[in-house]
């Protein structure tokens, strides 16, 4: 889990060149073209100097000036934002409060490293108001400024609450025990509601920060001192699954309390947990416990014990797909075998597809076969065939085709002559993803043999499929073309010429 | 319950969750329930179903709404929009799909995010939205699946990714070409070695532009028609003009992502760092060439983003190249490959690269699951930053060295400031 947050560049200024065109606004440059090495790196070009007085010098004119266009004054502020250095702090510092060149001046400020752009979004805290200050405020919190915290400690207190709210939040970024401090007591002493969960937001995000850099004892502490508070909503669950992952595989109990709540906030926290916090001993725990627990718990858990196990989890998922199992753990364990079955779970799904009763059950088990990434699971679906009725065969035979294994391509064919219509019908579906480069005549005689639209339709797809599998593209319309010259059916005669057509402007 | 804390109160959940069939998360190649199997007979009770809301719904939103629509166990029931025309249009949309009259409309977020029935939002906004929306629903215990880009620059969606880690809401990005069988096949390919070693990646994206001036000043129409300060949102005040809201707002720097880079290349890098097994990571050099930009990764992969020169596959085209063979593919379906005996594996895709279907019903799956759908806040950060990083390059003119655990730039202070951009208040991040 990638926890880590951007935090302003505190390098010193090193000398970086400045491409002219992005100065002037223009599209991008036209440069030369590097040599095409697969070995060497890049080579970095020698930057000029952040800060230039060159560069810099214009765009504080345009600034200052008086009869500059407004547009223009905009821009001088976006690209100071990037190039500018203290000499252009007073001048934005002194815009803040503008009430359309106030954001453009704080992005520059915000962005710029130097010291003197903290010290006058610092200074601006004392003196702004209204939307301005909630800038300043935020920006003072993306810079991560801890000589903010005692004015934004003051601005905390303040009774307009989106002040206090953008206080509390930049409190947060900012971190640090000074900070924490003021959002920890308001947390116990709250003078609002949304106080109370601006705070605990708050103190989320600094504690994630906190997990983020390995410091889970410090995280711990805060999560635990949002969930004292009654808080409701996210940042009550932000909080939960925070503690949970700062406890890791300690969490195992704690997890599992989650999923027995009977919450459905609660239980989706317990989930995330499930499918995130690493270690052998969370897993064998929820192994255990998924075991002997109640079955809307296990249909629910199973899911997620699947993809966090893997492979190891087949057994207990086909152990589950038994029809003595409640039907949601059952359902939600064929739906898993899918994903992490193996060759032994051909035998329960082929036995659920089979079953009559449980409609959804069955397509969720042939879902499952077509999914399956185990040997032999081709072969055992065909040997299946001969016993299935012709409802279950054209089930089947999808689930052939939707694998995808070619292997299976000449039964399929045969399949593709049966008498009984949805056999047939399912057959021709196959070869769309079965047919290989040798099997164009076959299709091609069931194609003449074939007398409804939607059965041609399904057989010239097959057809183009087989063709375009052919390793030489100057062969792919041979047989095609064989076949038109001694085609005389009009119906199969345009077939041909379709699939003809199709061909050709695929190979162009 | 722990019993030495308060209990959780009024859920923001609804108990579907607790009667539905859940079903499995992503996997390496997500697999897909349809929606109607969720239901014995094809439908879901109104009280088991997800309600979801629409935010800033235009003709790539309508595309994404119409895959939803369809859904047995979604119910949309607001629709928010800026633009009262924008809100009337699509509010016929749902009433159509639905056969009644019963979805309400809005023209500010923060009345969606407020409402406790609504489990999760579609966003699909302009692109300076994407990122703060996103945050303030999850922050409302929202699950939300935003329309790429996801953040209007390579901060934006470093916060994003970390609000949705915090709060484990469920984040789609909306990459959709993640769950489409033609891309997913060629994947496939470069993961598995059928291409050898690889050793370039190739990405399309858009000839890239850049521009900063505004449109001429207009009067502004009533709040109730264009909310214009709304539009704006995160974005620096401009006057307004009527051509931004009709789509004229696309390689303008304060509304668009990477100087337009990010439109194709959220898509497209993003597979080529699936492809390279770089989900975790982004390129570690970038190097502009007119309207081209490479990159190489770490392992020495090469990652070339370019307009021109590709194969007949349709919009949106990538090109993987290893030892022993290359694949490209796009929006149509169409796969080439070489060499010749790759070609047995050849097969036919008829979904479209702009198809959502399988996406959406990806991200419905995983906020019943609670799983991580494909392209999650995780993926969707690291795939931005090297899009972004690119970005950079490319508007400062010069190679660039970039560090992926800093997830900031060796070297170059400039590159680093354009990391970031201020928010005008008070939609912050």
């Amino acid at each position: 889990m990638q926890n880590t947050t951007l935090s302003l560049p505190r390098v010193s200024l090193v000398a970086a060149s400045l491409a002219a065109v992005f100065l002037a606004g223009c599209q991008g440059p036209r440069s030369a073209s590097a040599p095409d090495s697969e070995a060497a790196p890049l080579a970095v070009s020698p930057a000029a100097k952040v800060g230039d007085a060159a560069r810099t010098a214009p765009l504080l004119d345009t600034l200052r000036s008086a009869t500059a266009p407004l547009h223009d004054r905009a821009r001088a502020c976006q690209q100071l934002a990037v190039v500018g250095s203290s000499d252009a702090v007073p001048a934005l510092a002194g815009l803040l409060a503008d009430p359309q060149l106030g954001d453009y001046a704080r992005e520059a400020l915000e962005c710029m490293p130097h010291p003197d752009a903290g010290a006058a979004l610092r200074e601006a805290l004392g003196r702004l108001e209204g939307r301005p200050l909630l800038g300043a405020i935020h920006s003072v919190g993306a810079r991560r400024d801890g000589g903010s915290v005692d004015a934004l400690a003051r601005l905390l207190r303040r009774p307009e609450p989106d002040v206090s709210v953008e206080a509390a939040r930049a409190l947060g970024r900012i971190g640090g025990q000074a900070a924490l401090r003021h959002l920890r007591n308001r947390l116990e002493t709250p003078p609002s509601d949304e106080a109370l969960r601006s705070a605990a937001e708050a103190c989320n995000e600094a504690a994630h920060a906190a997990l983020g850099l390995g410091r889970a004892s410090e995280a711990r502490a805060l999560f635990e001192a949002v969930l004292r508070t009654p808080v409701p909503g996210q940042p009550r669950l932000t909080a939960a699954l925070g503690l949970l992952r700062a406890q890791g595989e300690g969490a195992a109990e704690a997890v599992i309390r989650h999923l027995e709540s009977g919450d459905a906030a609660s239980v989706a926290v317990g989930l995330r947990a499930v499918r995130e916090i690493p270690g052998e001993a969370l897993t064998r725990r929820l192994e255990a416990y998924f075991s002997g627990a109640r079955p809307a718990v296990r249909a629910e858990l199973l899911p997620a014990l699947a993809d966090r196990v893997g492979a190891r989890f087949a057994r207990t998922a086909e152990a589950c797909v038994d029809e003595a199992a409640p039907r949601a753990v059952r359902l939600a364990a064929i739906r898993a075998l899918g994903r992490i079955g193996s060759g032994t779970s051909v035998t329960p799904l082929l036995r659920t597809a089979a079953a009559a009763g449980d409609a959804e059950a069955a397509a969720a088990a042939l879902t499952s076969l077509s999914q399956l990434r185990a040997d032999g699971v081709d072969a055992a679906v065909l040997s299946s065939l001969e016993r299935a009725d012709a409802g279950l065969k054209a089930k089947l035979i999808g689930v052939l085709g939707q694998r995808g294994n070619a292997a299976v391509a000449g039964a399929v064919l045969q399949l593709a002559a049966s008498a009984d219509p949805a056999v047939s019908r399912a057959a021709f579906r196959a070869l769309d993803s079965l047919s290989r480069p040798g099997d164009q005549r076959e299709i091609f005689r069931l194609l003449r043999a074939c007398k409804d639209d939607e059965g041609r339709r399904l057989l010239e797809r097959a057809a183009i499929v087989a063709a375009m599998k052919s390793e030489t593209p100057e062969r792919r319309t041979t047989v095609v073309v064989e076949e038109l010259a001694g085609a005389a059916d009009p119906a199969y005669r345009a077939a041909l010429q379709r699939v003809r057509d199709k061909l050709t402007a695929q190979s162009r | 319950m722990n019993a030495k804390y308060p209990p959780f109160g009024a859920t923001t959940r609804r108990s579907f969750l607790k009667r539905s069939l859940l079903v499995g998360g992503a996997a390496a190649f997500p697999l897909i329930v349809p929606g109607r199997v969720l239901g014995r007979d094809g439908g879901v009770a109104p009280s088991e179903r997800m309600v979801m809301a629409g935010i800033g719904i235009g003709p790539r939103g309508r595309q994404v709404l119409a895959t939803i629509l369809p859904e047995k166990d979604v119910q949309v029931v607001t629709i928010c929009d800026v633009q009262a025309r924008a809100r009337q249009t699509v509010k016929a949309m749902v009433d159509e799909a639905y056969g009644n009259k019963d979805c309400t409309t809005c023209r500010d977020l923060r009345e969606v995010f407020a409402r406790p029935d609504i489990d999760a939002v579609l966003i699909a906004t302009g692109d300076r939205w994407h990122a703060p929306a996103s945050a303030m629903a999850a922050r409302a215990g929202k699950d939300v699946y935003s329309e790429k880009p996801c953040g209007l620059t390579l901060e934006q969606c470093q916060r994003l990714a970390s609000v949705f880690d915090a709060t484990g809401r469920v984040f789609q990005a909306g990459t959709q070409r993640r769950n489409v069988r033609n891309f997913q096949f060629a994947v496939e390919l470069a993961r598995s070695g059928r291409l050898g070693r690889l050793h370039t990646l190739h990405a399309s994206i858009y000839k890239l532009s850049l521009i900063h001036d505004w449109l001429p000043a207009e009067p502004e129409p009533p709040r109730d028609e264009v909310d214009w300060d709304l539009w704006l949102g995160p974005s620096p005040w401009r006057p307004y003009n009527s051509r931004y809201v009709k789509g004229q707002w696309r390689a303008q720097y304060d509304f668009d992502s990477g100087a337009k880079l990010l439109d194709w290349a959220a898509h497209t890098v993003d597979l080529c760092q699936w492809a390279n097994d770089c989900d975790g990571t982004a390129p570690v050099e970038y190097e502009p060439d007119g309207g081209t930009i490479r990159a190489r990764y770490a392992n020495g992969v090469r990652l070339v983003m370019r307009p021109d020169g590709w194969l007949n596959t349709g919009t949106c085209p990538v090109r993987f190249e290893g030892s022993e063979g290359w694949v490209e593919t796009g929006d149509t379906g169409q796969i080439e490959m070489h060499p010749a005996s790759l070609r047995a594996e050849w097969k036919s895709f008829s979904l479209r690269g702009t198809d959502a279907t399988a996406h959406t019903r990806d991200f419905l799956n995983c906020v019943r699951s609670r799983a991580l759908p494909a392209a999650h806040q995780g993926v969707m950060r690291r795939s931005h930053v090297a899009c972004h990083a690119a970005a950079i390059a490319w508007q400062l003119g010069r190679p660039l060295r970039f560090d992926p655990a800093a997830e900031s730039f060796v070297g170059d202070e400039e590159a680093n400031r354009m990391r970031t951009r201020a928010m005008r208040t008070p939609w912050l991040l």
